[in-house]
């Protein structure tokens, strides 16, 4: 018996990817922490949905996963924040990116070459792959994400959702275990943006740890399993979507629920919390 | 009156016509939305209105755009900005002065208004959009939803009898998609004349537009009361456009 | 009036693909510095004459005509003003029609390869010729933000013309003043762009490591090394012509 508890308890050790402890950070030239006092502790497999009102300190989060913050940003920080058990401040970015990918807002700042496949093929390149290996993934990551097509593509060419769609390949081809994405669907039109809530989601079925920084509720909380509410650099709320977005405090942080919420009180079938149409029609058929 | 008649228009460099055959006729006092997914030839459209194509923009145009019976061809995008706000997506694009207040007096002072008119129109753009105890804050120091409010502002203050907007609520979070829709149903009850071309259809239906028209590559293909289109769900999402929730579940009610 | 799409032209040059295109970029690259060198060896009409025939097989294998005949167009008022000065201050006609032959030649050399090379290309030609990598990607990075700032541009001249605003009007002063609305937001926008572009570099692992591998890998062809002699003997036939024809041909020597 005794054995068995300890191996649960090696295993919960295994899975937990993230964990942030205590961190207060304050940019340089700023006299407000951007963050104040934030513990999280994020596990292997779990989609992670981070919501709060723009400034609440949801790029601030995201920033310290891959150690941007501290080593790119100055300013002051208490706490740790271990990945994989690493200390970020003593592991540098570069090394911390094949563990944990960035995507950013703007697919147009973070793409850096002429196309597709170079930009795919670029970080890889700096860590000094051969070029075996290089097409390798470059091949598996254009599958993975279903745009082959686009591989011989000039990047100026592409549409904004193919843009970003090659910034999440080009930071997936270097097979982190966790991909954050900072409001990846803010720029799109609502085609592009299920699009990529659709792949975030197949990416995380085949075992990527996915956080996600996103207003779109509607699109992204049916994915996620896990979700934090942030306002003024503090985490308000913690826990799954369908217990957090049925809350009425969430209003306070100026989080408005997705429109399924919305009607399901109307229809008053809040009870059984539905997320999806499919949940809220089923919710109805059963009442 | 803004009268667009059989527009058809291709950037240089492009084979596709942006826009094909448009016909369109806008009076003041319409609310008009218009909507459609990135490249169905929205932004084309906007700057149609007031002349920046085919002044600003190359390319091959057919047809004619009217503007109070004035062919955009023959006057300047400055005399028609008299008559034609445009506001765009990203209000980086504009601000370059030290004060909110400047600012927005920046296009009325180009228009070349009085002091005392000037004054009344900056002091109301900033009330519409509720950012009047702003107006000695710098342009930059403002969050997304109060630039983007802003940027409304600083082209409201112009005092033009039409006023387009490009996809106001992009990027924009819940809290401040909830002001625009504030000030754009004050706007309404002025009785100016509005376009609003967004793809946020969730946040377009609060809105109750009277007139809704949907673009698909470059050509209008529904146009009509906002219900008529959103309960045309198929429609939608053949064009790659979700209509809001409550229309999709009456649609799946009905067919259950 | 400003016109950045303008700025776009160079890199919408290049077309589609040929066999010119599909050429290893050093090939190109060496082929290009044949025909830049082979008009200056001597400003006789006879090489000038011998070095536009020679580049006839290039123009087939690039489909590049179009380029060369609105480059030419382009520069037409340049060609004519060369001819008069060059008149005016020789009185040497068949003089000034060489020194005109020469320009057109090199507007035609720099047309083929700028239509038939990917701009990326260059970038990697430029690591090929032990151009620091540092340096070269600047070209790569200046290559992919042109069109996007180029882009900001013009949201930011439309912005402000949609505000009343007439930026040409006015003496030179006035305009020059008049530019401020236009380049305060164009600094702010591209200082910001650049930030986010460090940022992504950074998570990318840009700079860490001295063994950058290269993920693309030229060939050299048949065709490479068909078109390296032909170059090679085009370069040994100028200088010959050079050396010994122009004694046959007095009257053209110059």
């Amino acid at each position: 018996m005794g054995g068995i508890i300890i191996f649960f308890d090696i295993m919960k050790y295994v899975r937990k990817m993230i964990e942030i402890e205590g961190v207060t950070f304050t940019y340089e030239g700023s006299s407000k922490p951007a963050l104040s006092d934030v513990n999280l502790r994020i596990e292997e497999g779990d989609f992670l949905l981070v919501t709060g009102l723009s400034g609440s300190g949801k790029s601030t989060l995201l920033r310290l996963l891959n150690g941007l913050i501290p080593h790119f940003y100055r300013g002051k920080m208490e706490g740790r924040v271990l990945v994989d058990g690493i200390d970020t401040r003593e592991a540098s970015v570069a090394s911390l990116s094949k563990k944990v990918g960035l995507v950013f807002q703007n697919p147009d700042n973070q793409i850096v070459t002429l196309r597709v496949d170079r930009e795919i093929a670029f970080g890889l390149e700096n860590l000094g792959f051969p070029r075996e290996e290089i097409v390798r993934r470059i091949e598996e990551v254009l599958k993975k994400l279903r745009i082959e097509h686009l591989r011989y593509r000039p990047t100026n060419e592409l549409s904004g959702g193919e843009k970003q769609l090659v910034a999440i390949a080009s930071v997936l081809a270097m097979r982190p275990k966790i991909i954050a994405l900072d409001e990846p669907t803010s720029e799109l039109d609502p085609f592009s943006s299920a699009r990529i809530a659709y792949i975030l989601d197949i990416l995380n079925r085949e075992g990527i740890t996915v956080v996600v920084a996103e207003h779109k509720l509607d699109l992204f909380s049916p994915f996620a399993n896990k979700m934090i509410v942030m306002a003024n650099g503090h985490i308000v709320e913690q826990g799954s979507p369908r217990e957090l977005l049925y809350k009425k405090e969430l209003m306070i942080h100026g989080v408005r629920p997705p429109s399924v919420v919305k009607l399901s009180y109307e229809y008053g079938v809040s009870e059984n919390k539905p997320l999806t149409l499919g949940e809220l029609l089923v919710a109805l058929r059963g009442r | 009156m803004i009268e667009i008649e059989g527009v058809t228009f291709t950037y240089e460099g492009s084979s596709k016509p942006a826009l094909s055959d448009v016909n369109l006729r806008i009076e003041e006092g319409d609310f008009l939305l218009v909507t459609g997914l990135s490249g169905s030839g929205k932004s084309t459209l906007l700057r149609l209105l007031n002349g920046l194509i085919p002044h600003f923009y190359r390319g091959k145009m057919e047809g004619r755009v009217l503007v109070d019976g004035i062919d955009t061809r023959e006057a300047s995008v400055a005399s028609l900005s008299k008559k034609v706000g445009l506001v765009f997506q990203n209000p980086e694009h504009m601000f370059f002065s030290e004060s909110v207040y400047e600012e927005v007096s920046f296009g009325p002072k180009s228009l070349g208004m009085s002091k005392e008119e000037m004054e009344g129109a900056v002091r109301w753009a900033l009330e519409q959009v509720g950012l009047w105890d702003y107006r000695m804050r710098s342009p930059w120091s403002l969050s997304g939803g109060e630039k983007k409010r802003l940027s409304i502002a600083c082209v409201l203050a112009m005092k033009t009898d039409f006023l387009a907007v490009d996809e106001p609520t992009i990027g924009q979070d819940s809290l401040s998609k909830e002001s625009l829709l504030l000030t754009f149903k004050r706007l309404r009850e002025e009785g100016k004349g509005v376009v609003v071309v967004t793809h946020d259809l969730e946040w377009l239906d609060d809105l109750h537009p009277d007139e809704l028209i949907l673009l698909s590559r470059g050509k209008v293909i529904e146009r009509g009361p906002s219900d008529m289109i959103f309960s045309s769900v198929r429609d939608l999402a053949i064009n790659g456009l979700i209509p809001p929730c409550k229309y999709i579940l009456s649609t799946l009610v009905e067919v259950k | 009036m400003i016109d950045p799409l303008s700025m776009l032209e160079i890199f919408r040059s290049y077309g589609r693909e040929s066999t010119y295109s599909k050429l290893n970029p050093v090939t190109k690259f060496f082929l290009f510095v044949v025909f830049i060198i082979i008009p200056l060896i001597s400003p006789s009409i006879f090489i000038q004459i011998f070095s536009l025939l020679m580049q006839i097989p290039l123009i087939i294998m690039s489909h590049s005509t179009n380029r060369i005949t609105r480059s030419l167009r382009a520069s037409t008022f340049f060609i004519i003003i060369l001819i008069i000065l060059n008149y005016l201050t020789t009185f040497n006609i068949i003089f000034s029609i060489s020194m005109v032959l020469r320009l057109i030649g090199m507007i035609i050399a720099s047309a083929i390869f700028m239509t038939g090379t990917d701009p990326a290309e260059i970038g990697d030609l430029l690591s090929k010729l032990r151009i620091p990598f540092q340096i070269s990607f600047s070209f790569v990075i200046a290559l992919r933000f042109i069109p996007v700032l180029a882009d900001d541009v013009m949201m930011i001249i439309t912005s402000q013309a949609s505000r009343g605003y007439e930026i040409e009007k006015g003496g030179f002063l006035e305009r020059v003043k008049r530019m401020i609305p236009i380049l305060i937001p164009m600094i702010i926008i591209a200082i910001r762009r650049g930030h986010q572009l460090a940022e992504a570099l950074e998570t990318k692992a840009f700079g860490v490591s001295d063994k950058r591998t290269s993920y693309m890998r030229y060939r050299v062809n048949l065709l490479d090394l068909l078109m390296v002699s032909y170059g090679l003997l085009i370069l040994i036939a100028g200088l010959l012509i050079v050396t010994t024809h122009l004694e046959i041909f007095p009257l053209l020597q110059l």
